[in-house]
């Protein structure tokens, strides 16, 4: 199927707009060119629509239909919109033929912003020269040749084009959709529908062969019908039982993935338990600082302070009392000596004290002033002792020091490891708090909870399993003996003929279909990492490369290998660029070994392209087929900026350009205003270089166009 | 040692009334300074150190903060001011203890202004001061 043109009315802004595509085979690529909201994306949902109807649309975010005309068409009043597509189909004889499919539909906009919709009307068109000649099941036959299953194939956008690749669409469902995308367009699907006829026919032929062969047989036929139900139910159960434990698995891992993330920042009862020790080890050197300070504070109101700082002056004291001790001033034993001679009558030097005598009264004198010193003199003498028992007991100006030095030490030694510890308790308790604790505790119940379940879930699968074997067991046995009582009875050799061949017959198409889609996807896979290679132009055998190859695996998966055996997440590690690479190289290593001709539809693909890459990518996706590569028709809705890099090769290989504006860009973007009041998006057939009083926009001088008008009348 | 007579309980002690009001800040458990007594006594040996005296200042400006009895609680305090008193002014000063409670005022008021300075704007005083109290650069 090669599309010839589209022809769109009242389509949301596209009120009558035709486009013309290329379907040359030398010149497979049609551009069609169109700044941001210019018409490309509406452009591709018409085209869906004309072809699948509402199915081909998106689906609605919300709980509004979606709605196929203008905002700005007048309410009450139906609005008829239609798609008139025109394409050439060549059927397995070789012959090709024109067809035009019309979709039409009234859509009435009511005030309340309602768009009630009737009955599309589809139709389709053999165009011949003796006039055209409708066809019935026109969706049918739409479906037959580009089948709505596979839209993603042949209609899609830069960012849609992933979901082949995406991690971001579950796996199940890529998988599927790659499946189902090789089945569909490798014919295998057919296949498998002649499988499943050829099993009715056997399975018709096989009771027509026991019914006939007498009530014994019939017998053996309803239980053998039994057991194959009963097997059927089984396999059902095991089915639903697998999903099940797919799914539980699937979830096991993701938890344990997320719990085995939280716990890379550390194990929390072990965080815990360090924090207690930090914190524990904090306050003994918080109570050792203190200790510290409180020897500090012993030592301010201690003698030894006393004497480190006024040693001197005490020494100065203590050398006075020494030389009044060697003065004989004190100790002041002469009070009692002269009270003795006074007593006695007589002087030490024999002289006569007896009362009335001189010698006595100069004594008396003597004693009067010694007795009035004596306290003074007595303190000095307790003081001069009171001074050596200090000194005795170790007073020392030196003392004070090593208090004070060893104080300061023990005060920095404490304080220094607090500031360690302080450091390793700031450091784990900021581990604790990017743990989130609540989570970790519930994955951790989760992982609990569903391990036993996952241990049944195997068990009650080998439960099943060993049932169906059981069942498959007695089955065999069964049409074993309604096989000989068939055989004993002289059936209708004819029908058992027949039997036989249908279920040989059935037996080789399963193989064939087994076979079929072995080489069919190798054939893909191949074709997909030259096309890959090609386009991200990379070396397998580099050694520093990072791609080796691309393939598919038996799941159905799209694997790019790396260097050492491993595979790359096609989400995460691989650029912008490269998924959509893959993506387009597996569509057209697809289509190529499918040998289909359809066209290919793909809305600004080259967003996050540029340089090499962007050259090779266009290159490869538009070049005219070489070899036994089948014709085929790649439409590009591009934008100015996908167009630079790129714009000799798109001139080389287009056969058909368009450029598509809305007027609503007037006066901001567009230079002239050649609509009326309401926006609507209008088509030229401006080329990449060329611009008009259409699609002329202000900024085309930067770009180098050449208005057509003048090229047209130079 | 002998039993010592403190013959100094009866008179005032006295501490310079801005010196007090920092003074006060630095007093009690968990301060440098468990009593006052201990304070002024560190500020009556800076005095001594430096060999640098100031006058009490009138009545309204200076604090009793305790009398000499206070000193009866550390007898080798009685021993040493004695001690630096007759080191200072000779034996005779020790006929009236006045003097010498009086001569160890003048001392203590100048080392307790040198004792606020080093304990001003500090966050940990205890350390401060431990730190400022070096015999060797003092």
């Amino acid at each position: 199927m090669l599309i010839r043109s589209a022809h769109i009315r009242n389509f949301k802004l596209m009120r009558d707009v035709t486009i013309g595509f290329s379907a040359d085979p030398a010149r497979p690529l049609s551009v069609i060119r169109g700044e941001n909201g210019s018409g490309k994306t509406t452009l591709l949902y018409a085209m869906l629509w004309g072809l699948y109807g509402m199915d081909g649309l998106p689906r609605p975010t919300n709980d509004k239909d979606l709605r196929l005309t203008s905002t700005y068409c007048p309410t009450g009043t139906p609005v008829l919109v239609e798609v008139e597509i025109i394409f050439d189909h060549t059927d397995d004889m070789g012959l090709t033929s024109q067809y035009r499919l019309r979709r039409m539909v009234f859509e009435t906009p009511l005030p309340d912003g309602r768009c009630p919709r009737g009955q599309d009307d589809v139709k389709l068109f053999l165009l011949a020269p003796e006039g055209d000649k409708p066809m019935v099941s026109a969706a049918a036959w739409v479906e037959h040749l580009i089948p709505h299953r596979l839209s993603d194939l042949f209609f899609t956008n830069g960012d849609d084009i992933q979901k082949f690749i995406s991690g971001r669409v579950h796996s199940h469902e890529r998988q599927d959709k790659v499946h189902q995308a090789i089945r569909e367009l490798l014919g295998i699907e057919q296949l498998t529908a002649a499988v499943g006829d050829l099993k009715y026919v056997f399975g018709n032929l096989k009771r027509r062969v026991s019914a006939e062969s007498g009530y014994d047989a019939q017998e053996l036929e309803d239980i053998c019908g039994d057991l194959r139900r009963q097997i059927a139910e089984q396999e059902n159960i095991r089915s639903v039982a697998e999903t099940r434990q797919k799914g539980m698995e699937t979830q096991q891992h993701e938890w344990e993935r997320e719990l085995h993330q939280l716990r890379g920042i550390g194990d929390l009862d072990e965080l815990n338990a360090r924090i207690t020790t930090l914190k524990s080890r904090m306050s003994e050197c918080r109570d050792r600082e203190q200790a510290a300070f409180g020897a500090m504070r012993t030592a301010f109101r201690g003698q030894p302070l006393s004497w480190a700082l006024a040693g001197a002056q005490l020494d100065q004291g203590r050398g006075k009392l020494e030389e009044l001790a060697h003065r004989g001033v004190i100790p002041n034993n002469s009070l009692q000596v002269l009270e003795d001679r006074l007593e006695e009558g007589e002087c030490i030097c024999g002289s006569d004290l007896h009362p009335g005598t001189d010698l006595r009264q100069h004594v008396e004198r003597l004693l009067a002033e010694q007795r009035e010193n004596s306290p003074v003199a007595q303190r000095l003498t307790e003081l001069r002792y009171d001074a050596r028992g200090l000194i005795a007991a170790g007073a020392d100006a030196g003392e004070f020091a090593a208090i004070r030095d060893a104080a300061l030490a023990a005060y920095t030694a404490a304080r220094d490891e607090q500031i360690s510890i302080g450091v390793e308790l700031k450091q784990a308790e900021a581990a604790r708090g990017r743990i989130d604790d609540s989570r970790v505790r519930t994955l951790t119940e989760e992982l609990a909870a569903v391990g036993p379940k996952i241990t049944d879930g195997i068990h009650e699968l080998g439960r099943i399993t060993e049932r169906i074997e059981k069942l498959g067991r007695e089955l065999e046995e069964n049409e074993k003996k309604l096989d000989q009582l068939v055989k004993k009875r002289q059936a209708n050799r004819d029908l058992i003929t027949r039997r036989d061949v249908a279920d040989d017959l059935r037996v080789l198409a399963e193989k064939v279909q087994g076979r079929l889609e072995g080489e069919y996807v190798a054939r893909v896979s191949a074709r997909l990492q030259e096309i890959f290679l090609s386009i991200v132009g990379a070396d397998p055998d580099a050694r520093l490369g990072v791609f080796r190859g691309v393939s598919i695996t038996e799941n159905f998966d799209i694997v790019v290998a790396s260097q050492n055996d491993t595979s790359l997440d096609t989400d995460y590690e691989l650029n912008g660029a490269s998924q959509r690479a893959l993506t387009l190289a597996f569509i057209w290593s697809l289509m190529e070994v499918a040998a289909i001709t359809a066209p290919r539809l793909i809305d600004t693909p080259l967003g996050m392209v540029s340089g090499g890459v962007k050259q090779r990518m266009v290159s490869t996706i538009t070049h005219p087929p070489t070899g036994d590569e089948p014709p085929y028709q790649v439409i590009l809705l591009l934008t100015r900026s996908e167009i630079m890099e790129v714009g000799d090769l798109l001139a080389r290989h287009a056969g058909a350009f368009v450029t598509i504006s809305c007027s609503k860009d007037y006066p901001a973007d567009l230079v002239y205003d050649w609509a009326g009041d309401e926006p609507v998006i209008r088509a030229c057939p401006c080329t990449h270089e060329q611009s008009c009083q259409i699609c002329a926009r202000h900024l085309d001088n930067a770009h180098g166009l050449a208005f057509r008008d003048s090229v047209t009348a130079t | 040692m002998t039993d010592i007579i403190n013959r100094y309980a009866s008179a005032d002690l006295y501490m310079p009334e801005n010196l007090h009001r920092v003074i006060r800040e630095h007093v009690g458990a968990n301060h440098p300074f468990p009593r006052y007594i201990d304070a002024w006594w560190i500020g009556f040996c800076l005095g001594v150190r430096h060999g640098k005296t100031r006058p009490l200042p009138a009545p309204d400006n200076r604090v009793k903060f305790m009398d000499g009895a206070v000193l009866s609680s550390d007898p080798w305090r009685i021993i040493h001011l004695e001690l630096i008193a007759v080191g200072l002014r000779g034996e005779e000063i020790l006929t009236t203890p006045r003097e010498v409670v009086q001569l160890a005022s003048a001392y203590a008021n100048f080392g307790l202004e040198v004792l606020v300075g080093a304990l001003a704007g500090q966050n940990e005083p205890t350390l401060a001061l431990m730190n400022f109290l070096d015999p060797a650069n003092i």
